[in-house]
């Protein structure tokens, strides 16, 4: 039986993870700049302002702040976290309808989770958390605040973009990351704008922080160590939703040792066949972005492994097959090797995907790079979901 | 061997118990039937308000359980309510700590009459709205365990319920009695204003993972924002609720937060646990069911007083047959364990049988016990009252402890029994020593003064138990069950021709001149059930015209105007500052004296009240009785010594705070002090209320609603037609003339005393069915010398009539007795046991004419049974002897 509580959770999450790289259903007529249902859609990146746009826009249906990284203490003990602050907005007029204050607002809706991997002991921490806006949770407007209870994201120098995120999972489990952007921001999509389908609505701007600086401490099970590493931060804004024809999507941000980096995502559709919106993008060392389509790379899955609490089968150890913009456009082909397998991510409302820390090999098996790899829609379809 | 030995000595005994005793109880079918019942009222009336007590207290727990499961820690104001203000704060103290914070925000919603109007303040599903965060709730462990969330409304979804305008969830018991399905609208007045709810699911006691949430009760879920806009209480919080995530160092970090929530608190909230909420429930209606208990426990010895009486009989009843056996070789042990095994049966059955009439019992003195704490001082949701295994196993050792400790003296009297001498003397009669009588009276009449002036004890929350006032009414009650046979040789010495040309009169006041022990037991017992009734008579009087003339002296005004639902103690409904000024500008209104009152923890916690009201209003309008009369000093003007305030008796009893002291209270502005001006009697709660003028309650707690107001008409105004004018404009309000109001406060009042008044009947019951046994035992006692009488030559109807006189001169001397005992009970409970538990002192008024029909109807039935039982013990033939 469905609780309020997967309801929402199950609404968020797909919605969020399918502008990621799903192609969008048609919500309605186009308004100008928005859909149907009142919400705001994607249309011109240059009207973004930075650092205010780092900020919430509840014009919009959904927005998350999605960072990833590899953490290593002073003995090269090795760690890795999630760190996700979903939005979701109802549609305006219903929310013009609903009772809402400062403390306890009514259409908004705030998600969260974290997750930490130690590497040692191979567990993976992970936790959900849920909230309206008001007192305990809030994603300000022009510059980046978010909190949801006691976990935060917020921009501490507008002029370096540096960030400071506070995470826990669970007692003894926590993090408090300082992270720099070592590049500048990218958009990744065709004119700043990443498409996810053939209707006008199936877009979201799409911004990244490829390569963070962290630095922090993180405690694990009470024990407290000083780290540093590498991290990833995704801010994706859209209004767009789910086809019947999309049942999952599987997404890598990959880091090259090399200073280069790699965003790719594939949707799949129900037939088995990879929807041609699918998307990889090179960044390259001064962070300049090379777009390519569905035809030109491809996804080759690996073993499957079978999580043993949702009984999903995650086909692990993908390759992704690319052309190297440096190798003028010769493939190249990077696997993905989970440092654990056991990295899935099971919210309450049973909704699961798997979400894990990977090393980068190369063909000859040498690692070259770390990444973060997130695979849904293999514990059912998230259509079905819905 | 030794084994072999007892368990022949066992065989033998239950053997004689079966040939002896069942034999004597089928013959005496009724009698026995009546110790049983006696024994079975006794204990029926101990448990049964100890079940309903009990059951009350449980209703309390299920209120400050919270829904969101087992909570860590609560806190609250200490007054008032919380700001929501104090939420981002306490979540940065607390930024380091895993831990679940859930606001709650509670009111009262009472459901808008439809077709059956309930009248004004008997608004029977009054419900609690609970407002949680809909939405953060979900983050507390096992969110789907919350039927709220399982819940399907009409169109098979989730209840939406956060922001909702109108969607609330409602427990089974209210849905049930409003026939309330799910997707339909009605009104209720929350506040005073009505609002429409529509019922998104229905809270099931019996689906819930955790039974005990008080699904069943009169309650209401619904968004916290929502229910902040519904009752006009934006901003606030009842409580907050803390739950420490599970982990490594639980203990640790569970006390961490406790540190972190005193350190931040600057006396702006108070830390509680759940169990220790619960307690402070309990410790408010402690004193409340003490008494009860107290109470319950004399309808109990007076119960047992009878049945020593009557196994005390039976032992002179059985005295030949006793003798008998006794020469048959059956040894003075075996009789008198067969007398205690027989008292022990009776036990098991009596108790047996007052477990089922105390459960049943319990189901209705319930509702009153949960009436009256719903009315005085807390909502209550109980409906029915359990019985637990252990209560059933205490009942049943209750019983049986009454029992054998009734038989013991009987079973050594009748092992004492020789043989010979009492085949020879046939009954062999006790005379009463009035030396020993008057000596021992005197010793527990002593004991009783000395209990008397002793102090209570003080109970954990400031609760005072007046266990010496028990003590001393138990030692009044003795001495004059020692001293009330006397009367007896007294009434003989009456001397007269009349008397001598009289023979029953003559007859009957020669056994007077030396009373026997069965007329001491006879008169005993009835001086106790005839005391006990005649004291509570005097107590319930004294309270009803103490509280009629506080009533007279402070309902002066025209019209009083409150909230739907709003008669109960914590009933949050408050009228709202447009309201107020749209009524006092009314053409006809003269003044408009506005009251407020918020909980406040005084001292460690303990509760008592806050209020404030305009002063100057009420002091020029209505008649406070004064224990300390205010000085010329105006009343409404802080100084800098504090703000001036009157306070009750019971706050100044209760916290030893009198004219000219000082206090520290906490309220939503801060810490304030105040300075006693004045103490007044008020018997509307024994924790007691301060009282301010009204603008400086309001400037503490930055709330101008009020939760009643009295309306003074100008003259020429028609109270009736503004009454009827408001009524029909204001629909969430209760508007009540002047003896409106007062007929609702003594319904208010004698609802809270319907226990005492079953207990009152319960003592004239037994103190009836006390005299049967009584007069019964008297004539059997007698029943040789009246078999002589008629050997001499008087007549049947002679003899008769000397049963007659001799048993209406027991009933005369348990009446006096009774009576004077319950004078001595009565000034007990009010100048001892009521000032000492509730801190207020009744008028003392004898209501003359009810104990005269009191003693009327006892002397009567007296009269009746005595005839009945001199008739039928000259109709037994000599050799019969029982």
């Amino acid at each position: 039986m469905k609780s309020q509580q997967s309801e929402i959770l199950i609404r968020t999450l797909t919605v969020i993870c399918l502008a990621l790289g799903g192609p969008g259903a048609v919500l309605g007529k186009l308004n100008g700049d928005f859909n149907g249902e009142g919400y705001r859609i994607p249309s011109n990146p240059d009207a973004l302002e930075f650092p205010q746009a780092h900020g919430s826009h509840p014009d919009f249906r959904l927005e998350w702040w999605y960072l990833t990284g590899h953490l290593y203490t002073e003995t090269e003990r090795r760690f890795a976290f999630q760190a996700t602050f979903f939005r979701y907005a109802d549609p305006p007029e219903e929310r013009r309808n609903l009772i809402s204050n400062r403390d306890f607002g009514a259409g908004l809706i705030h998600l969260a989770h974290m997750a930490i991997l130690d590497t040692e002991s191979g567990e993976h921490a992970h936790r959900e958390r849920i909230n309206r806006e008001g007192w305990d949770a809030v994603a300000k407007e022009g510059g980046l605040d978010i909190r949801n209870g006691n976990w935060s994201l917020r921009m501490t120098d507008e002029t370096r973009e540096t960030l400071e995120l506070r995470g826990t999972a669970g007692a003894g489990n926590e993090f408090t990351l300082e992270l720099e952007p070592e590049k500048p921001r990218v958009f990744f999509g065709e004119h700043g704008l990443s498409l996810k389908g053939e209707e006008p609505t199936s877009r979201s701007y799409y911004i990244s922080f490829p390569r963070l600086r962290a630095e922090g401490s993180l405690s694990w099970q009470g024990e407290r160590h000083g780290v540093s590493g590498r991290a990833w931060m995704d801010h994706e804004i859209s209004s767009g939703q789910l086809t019947d024809e999309q049942i999952g999507w599987d997404w890598a941000g990959i880091q090259l040792d090399d200073g280069r980096e790699i965003m790719t995502f594939q949707l799949r559709r129900k037939d088995g066949a990879i929807d041609p919106f699918s998307y990889l993008g090179w960044v390259d060392r001064n962070g300049e972005l090379r777009h390519y389509g569905a035809g030109e790379f491809h996804w080759e899955l690996g073993e499957e492994w079978e999580s043993p609490e949702t009984g999903a089968r995650y086909p692990l150890g993908i390759v992704v097959v690319a052309p190297d913009p440096e190798l003028d456009g010769a493939e190249t082909r990077l696997t993905l090797k989970p440092l654990v397998k056991e990295q899935e991510f099971v919210g309450r409302g049973g909704l699961a995907y798997w979400e894990g820390a990977c090393d980068v090999l190369d063909r000859d098996g040498e690692k070259v790079g770390t990444a973060f790899v997130e695979m849904t829609g293999y514990a059912g379809s998230l259509q079905g979901r819905l | 061997m030794r084994h072999e030995y007892s368990e022949n000595r066992w065989r033998e005994t239950a053997l004689l118990l079966r040939w002896f005793s069942w034999r004597n109880a089928r013959r005496h079918w009724a009698h026995s039937l009546l110790i049983l019942f006696l024994l079975a009222l006794g204990v029926a009336s101990a448990l049964s308000i100890r079940l309903a007590s009990r059951a009350a207290s449980e209703s309390f727990a299920l209120f400050t359980e919270s829904l969101a499961g087992e909570t860590d820690w609560v806190i609250s104001a200490p007054s008032g309510h919380l700001s929501t203000d104090v939420l981002p704060e306490i979540r940065e103290a607390l930024s380091e700590q895993e831990v679940w914070i859930g606001p709650v925000l509670e009111t009262t919603a009472v459901p808008a009459p439809e077709e059956d109007f309930e009248p004004a303040g008997r608004e029977k599903n009054r419900a609690r709205l609970v407002g949680l965060d809909t939405v953060g709730i979900l983050n507390f462990p096992a969110p789907e365990n919350y039927d709220f969330f399982r819940e399907r409304d009409e169109a098979g979804a989730v209840p939406e319920l956060t922001g909702s305008t109108q969607g609330v969830v409602a427990g089974a018991a209210l849905a049930e009695k409003l026939d309330w399905r799910k997707g339909e609208e009605r009104t209720f007045w929350i506040a005073d204003r009505p609002v429409s709810l529509r019922l998104k699911g229905r809270l099931d006691a019996e689906s819930r993972s955790s039974p005990r949430l008080p699904a069943a009760g009169n309650i209401l879920v619904a968004d916290i924002a929502s229910v902040q806009h519904w009752s006009g209480r934006e901003g606030q919080l009842d409580r907050v609720e803390f739950r420490v995530k599970p982990g490594p160092n639980l203990d640790e970090r569970r006390e961490r937060v406790r540190e972190i929530l005193s350190a931040t608190s600057h006396g702006r909230w108070v830390l509680e646990t759940e169990e220790s909420r619960r307690r402070s429930g309990e410790i408010m209606t402690r004193a409340f069911r003490q008494n009860l208990t107290v109470l319950s426990l004399i309808a109990l010895l007076v119960g047992w007083f009878l049945i020593l009486q009557a196994l005390d009989a039976a032992v002179v009843r059985r005295r030949q047959e006793i003798a008998v056996l006794r020469s048959l070789g059956v040894t003075a042990a075996m009789v008198r364990r067969m007398w205690i095994l027989e008292s022990l049966v009776i036990g098991l059955l009596g108790g047996g049988v007052g477990i089922l009439l105390g459960w049943i019992g319990a189901q209705w003195s319930v509702r009153i016990v949960g009436q009256t704490i719903d009315t005085l001082y807390h909502a209550t949701a109980v409906e029915g009252a359990r019985l637990y295994t252990g209560e059933a196993w205490g009942g049943l050792a209750l019983a049986v402890a009454a029992a054998v400790a009734a038989g013991w003296k009987p079973a050594r009297d009748a092992a004492r029994i020789p043989p010979a001498q009492s085949m020879h003397e046939g009954n062999r009669v006790q005379w009463l020593s009035p030396r020993r009588a008057a000596g021992q009276g005197a010793l527990w009449a002593g004991l009783a003064a000395v209990f008397a002036v002793l102090p209570p004890l003080t109970l954990d929350g400031g609760a005072r138990l007046p266990l010496p006032g028990y003590l001393a009414a138990f030692a009044c009650i003795l001495a004059m069950a020692r001293v009330a046979p006397l009367l007896l040789p007294a009434l003989a010495r009456l001397q007269g021709e009349a008397i001598r040309g009289t023979p029953p009169l003559w007859v009957a006041l020669a056994r007077f001149r030396r009373p026997t022990t069965r007329h001491g037991l006879a008169i005993g017992g009835l001086v106790l059930a005839a005391g006990m009734a005649a004291a509570m008579t005097l107590l319930i009087h004294s309270f009803d015209r103490s509280v009629q003339s506080w009533v007279e002296g402070n309902l002066q005004a025209d019209i009083f105007v409150s909230t739907r639902g709003g008669d109960n103690a914590t009933a949050a409904g408050r009228i709202g500052p447009d309201t107020v000024e749209e009524l006092a500008a009314h053409p006809g209104v003269d003044a408009v004296d506005r009251f407020q009152s918020y909980s406040l923890r005084l001292d460690e916690g303990n509760p008592t009240r806050l209020a404030g009201a305009d002063l100057e209003l009420r002091l020029e309008r209505t008649d406070l009785i004064w224990l300390q009369r205010p000085g010329p000093s105006r009343l409404t003007q802080k100084e800098p010594t504090g703000a001036p305030a009157l306070v009750t008796e019971s706050f100044a009893r209760r916290f030893g705070a009198w004219r000219g002291n000082r206090l520290e209270i906490f309220t939503p502005s801060g810490q304030q002090m105040i300075q006693i001006e004045g103490v007044f009697a008020d018997y509307g709660n024994e924790h007691g209320q301060i009282l301010v003028d009204y603008s400086i309650l309001t400037e503490w707690y930055k709330e101008e609603r009020v939760r009643n107001l009295s309306v003074y008409l100008k003259p020429e105004t028609p109270a009736t037609a503004v009454q009827q004018e408001w009524s029909s404009r204001y629909g969430g309000l209760v508007f009540r003339n002047n003896a409106e109001l007062r007929e609702a406060v003594f319904r208010i009042f004698r609802q809270t005393f319907a226990i005492t008044y079953a207990l009152q009947g319960l003592g004239v019951l037994v103190a009836i069915g006390g005299i049967a046994f009584a007069l019964a035992g008297a004539a059997l006692e007698r029943r040789d010398e009246d078999f002589g009488l008629r050997s001499i030559g008087f007549a049947r109807s002679t003899v008769a009539a000397s049963a007659l006189v001799e048993g209406l001169g027991i009933v005369l001397a348990g009446i006096a007795g009774g009576i004077s005992l319950g004078f001595v009970l009565g000034a007990l409970l009010i100048y001892v046991v009521n000032r000492q538990s509730f801190g207020w002192t009744l008028a003392c008024e004898i209501p003359w004419g009810p104990l005269a029909l009191f003693a009327l109807a006892l002397l009567v039935t007296g009269a009746v049974v005595s005839g009945m039982t001199g008739r039928w013990s000259v109709r037994l033939p000599s050799e019969k002897r029982d």
